[in-house]
């Protein structure tokens, strides 16, 4: 490899990396992943996000909440709970869904409501923000997402 | 690009292009003096590698991945013997490379900010001609840029997400964390620490502020540094001052983060910055810290302060 090369190469690196944690700022904000993660020099930013997961069991319009720190499912929620944290929106409940319908198969569908506990600059409190998914037995994709 | 010319009594090239210009605003050095900080930084990034993946062997004894890192460890202890050596160095940081690569597979999505940074230094190490005069330039110059851009992004960072204006994630550092608690509890009042590290965490908790002018001046100082002694790196006259102001807010940094791999990594990039003396004479310090932490890896001392 010639000079010229590797200096053009160490120059577009350079630009790269310059140029990803402006791109890690958007999509940290955007998909909710942590932004400590993922080399975007944003450690001690921001507090570490804490997510809560709840569950309820869907019978027609009616929802049955499951206690997930006693359900044959928890180490399965605790995963994905850390997994999410982690990774934000790139970490959908689908998987958690099948399995929890597994376990509760008398159900028709099943409610994921994911609680992610962020410090909110104004009040200098934590406040939840709530993104529900509603599972359809049978159906892998959600019915609908709503966010709160 | 034939770097043969300089400008009269200056050790910058005589920059050619705008990019050459931009490339070499970090400085340049003399033929001896980058290579004896090539060497040097290519043994503390190779050390570094090996003794923080035997600390991290305590965290994989648990997990079906173990065999593969205690294999990717003595590849990282081979490369950092072998490294040693002249010769070996850049076939060293191959390997290392490559192992880091396995390693951040493996780990993903876990991994540390600095194992990206580590591999980003290897694989930068390894691909330059450690013989040539101008591959040694390129590579000491894409490792401060590396380091500099980092520094001033964790600034930008900070400023974005907005939890230092109003000294907000200090407190709820304090509140959550006993080494930030330990370390900060000069700043604010003793009913206002008390009051912090008495909240419950959870939905409601705070409010996470300290009305406090010291703390608040330090809380934006810590984003002010990041933002302001980077960029004056750049300048030869200021850059002494600025590597020597950069060691102080490390160690200040690291007193309350205690990221003893990461703080080692960035204090031997940012003394690239410096005459080629600096970072020769504290080789030897470098040296003790990461035996330091073999020792602690493998159980051998009690943990200190900083680990």
């Amino acid at each position: 490899m010639s000079l010229g090369f590797k200096k053009h190469a160490v120059v577009v690196l350079l630009v790269l990396f310059a140029a990803w944690p402006a791109t890690h700022h958007v999509l940290a904000q955007r998909y909710q992943f942590d932004p400590w993660r993922f080399f975007g020099w944003a450690m001690y930013s921001t507090p570490d996000p804490k997510v809560e997961i709840y569950a309820a069991e869907v019978y027609g319009e009616k929802a049955r909440p499951i206690d997930l720190a006693n359900s044959p499912a928890l180490q399965e929620t605790k995963d994905f709970a850390h997994r999410r944290s982690i990774l934000g929106k790139w970490a959908p409940p689908h998987d958690l869904a099948e399995s929890l319908m597994q376990h509760y198969p008398d159900s028709e569908g099943m409610m994921i409501q994911i609680r992610r506990l962020v410090l909110d600059p104004e009040t200098a409190t934590i406040k939840p923000q709530d993104t529900v998914y509603r599972f359809d037995r049978g159906s892998r994709e959600p019915r609908f997402v709503k966010v709160h | 690009m034939k770097r043969g010319t300089r400008m009269a009594g200056s050790r910058v090239p005589l920059a050619r292009n705008p990019v050459d210009r931009m490339l070499w605003l970090v400085g340049d050095d003399a033929a001896d003096a980058s290579a004896l900080k090539v060497r040097v930084i290519a043994r503390l990034l190779l050390i570094g590698a090996a003794v923080e993946n035997t600390e991290a062997l305590r965290a994989w004894a648990s997990q079906p991945q173990y065999a593969l890192h205690v294999g990717l460890c003595a590849l990282f202890w081979i490369a950092a013997v072998a490294g040693w050596f002249e010769r070996y160095t850049r076939y060293a940081a191959v390997v290392a490379a490559a192992g880091m690569v396995a390693h951040h597979i493996s780990a993903f999505p876990l991994n540390a900010n600095h194992h990206y940074l580590l591999l980003l230094c290897l694989a930068l190490v390894a691909f330059f001609d450690h013989r040539s005069d101008e591959e040694r330039s390129l590579l000491l110059a894409g490792l401060k840029w590396i380091a500099l851009i980092g520094l001033f992004y964790a600034g930008i960072q900070k400023v974005l997400w907005g939890y230092y204006f109003r000294g907000e994630f200090l407190a709820y550092a304090i509140a959550q964390n006993e080494r930030f608690s330990s370390f900060f509890s000069w700043l604010i009042p003793a009913d206002e620490l008390q009051r912090l590290r008495a909240i419950k965490p959870g939905e409601g908790a705070g409010p996470y502020r300290v009305d406090s002018p010291l703390f608040m001046a330090m809380s934006n100082l810590s984003y002010l540094g990041e933002l302001i002694l980077p960029p004056l790196l750049l300048f030869a006259r200021t850059r002494t001052f600025a590597v020597a102001a950069l060691l102080v807010y490390v160690f200040a940094i690291e007193a309350g983060a205690r990221e003893l791999f990461f703080g080692l990594m960035i204090v031997g990039l940012i003394l690239l910055f410096a005459p080629a003396n600096w970072l020769r004479r504290s080789f030897p310090l470098f040296i003790a810290g990461y035996v330091y932490l073999t020792l602690l890896a493998l159980g051998w001392v009690p943990r200190w302060y900083f680990t």
